[in-house]
């Protein structure tokens, strides 16, 4: 029984690191763009990680997508608390004249592939809503 | 993104920002892309496409050198993963190498003869094989696409007529190519080929053609084609785009998407462009 209880651990381990590592570097980079701050951005990761490891059987029977969404929901959570601090050194400096909001906005819907919806899903926001802080981010990104 | 919305709602200013990437995507209903093209020809819009094609490709450069690097990563596993399920493993481990012990002195001196052998003869193998050094596919196109950027053209070919298909006529004139050499055709895009050459390295020729815009002069976008598949490469993350599946990389200077044109053949496409944009002019325009 105990073999058994390892082979489903295993199972369940194995489509967890498929579908959430899949996704590691995307939340890394969404959380850094949203907080400004790698280190802080990493501490964001992490919980998400744990957030997950937490949901182990759930997540290793949920479609690949759904996952995504998931963890970015609990990733925008996380990182929307701490994006109080603005490192203007960063590389995504240039985003510095938005709103974390609005960067999550860009950055899910421009560089990682979202649809309105799930960005809306994401947020917890409107899809007009999302839709104009798009409009307004762009304009920032071309200066 | 936007096509849930009335685009008849906006202003001209928030239509181009709403639509800019359907635009470039060719997405956009024949009413919208009329109404697009209109305003970004006005004096007022001119260089706003090029700009936002820019500023969103230096984003994805900036965006694609953040990443996790190994240890963060296995720091991220270990914090998910039971510590039962590390003990139970851990345990099993165990027992496998005490089952492997009991198998006896016989087995083990097989593996161990076995072993020796192997040895032996991978020894021999590397002594005297002569075998080809590792191709660095990425470092040399990158080299190759910052130093014709620096000096300003690739004129190797004597091209009367740059057309795709002269070019590829010329490539195919090299009896020594390994591969079939392939171009793209981005007339259609607005890229226009502006120089052509075969690269010869010791280990590897490689075809490369240089294109500009007629929009702008300041990017350039370079193709490259060599013998090769993507298993060749580094790991990286996949797209797909029609039937181009691609692996994107980035480097200080530039994005470069890397594909299989042609079976034994991979092709590079480099240039200041995101990735997903590369790869829908790889799609439209592969020539063979």
């Amino acid at each position: 029984m105990g073999r058994l209880n390892k082979v489903i651990d295993d199972v369940h381990f194995s489509a967890f690191t498929t579908k959430v590592g899949a996704q590691a570097d995307n939340l890394y980079r969404f959380a850094s763009a949203v907080v400004m701050d790698r280190s802080a951005a990493y501490d964001v990761v992490q919980g998400v990680i744990e957030f997950a490891g937490k949901q182990l059987e759930a997540i290793g029977m949920q479609s690949a997508s759904d996952v995504k969404n998931l963890i970015f929901k609990e990733c925008w959570q996380l990182a929307k608390s701490k994006a109080t601090g603005v490192d203007v050194a960063e590389s995504l400096g240039r985003l510095v004249k938005l709103d974390a909001e609005q960067r999550a906005v860009l950055i899910l819907s421009d560089f990682i592939g979202f649809r309105t919806e799930e960005v809306s899903d994401i947020l917890g926001c409107d899809e007009e809503h999302i839709f104009r802080a798009l409009i307004v981010a762009r304009k920032a990104m071309v200066g | 993104m936007s096509s849930n919305f009335s685009s008849g709602a906006l202003s001209d200013d928030d239509f181009i920002y709403a639509f800019a990437d359907e635009y470039l995507g060719e997405e956009l209903n024949d009413a919208d892309k009329a109404r697009f093209e209109t305003l970004v020809k006005t004096q007022e819009n001119k260089n706003i496409l090029e700009r936002y094609k820019k500023e969103h490709g230096q984003l994805q450069i900036a965006l694609q050198a953040i990443s996790l690097n190994p240890q963060q990563m296995e720091e991220l596993w270990n914090s998910v993963q039971a510590p039962e399920a590390r003990q139970t493993q851990e345990m099993q481990n165990i027992a496998e190498v005490s089952r492997l012990e009991f198998l006896g002195n016989i087995k083990r001196r097989s593996v161990l003869t076995l072993f020796l052998a192997g040895v032996i003869f991978s020894l021999v193998y590397f002594v005297t094989s002569k075998r080809p050094p590792k191709f660095d596919y990425l470092e040399y196109i990158r080299y190759e696409a910052l130093a014709m950027d620096r000096s300003g053209s690739v004129a190797e070919f004597d091209l009367v007529d740059p057309s795709p298909s002269n070019v590829l006529d010329v490539y195919q004139l090299d009896k020594n190519l390994d591969f079939t050499p392939t171009i793209l055709s981005l007339s259609e895009m607005n890229w226009v080929i502006t120089g052509a050459s075969i690269l010869d390295y010791e280990v590897k020729k490689i075809t490369m053609a240089q294109y500009q815009t007629r929009s702008s002069d300041e990017a350039n976008l370079y193709y490259f084609s060599t013998s090769g598949s993507l298993e060749d490469l580094p790991k990286a993350e996949r797209g797909q785009q029609a039937s181009v599946v691609y692996q994107a990389y980035a480097s200080e200077f530039y994005n470069i998407i890397a594909f299989e044109p042609d079976q034994g053949t991979v092709g590079f496409l480099v240039g200041r462009l995101a990735a997903p944009e590369m790869a829908k002019l790889a799609a439209r325009g592969l020539k063979k």
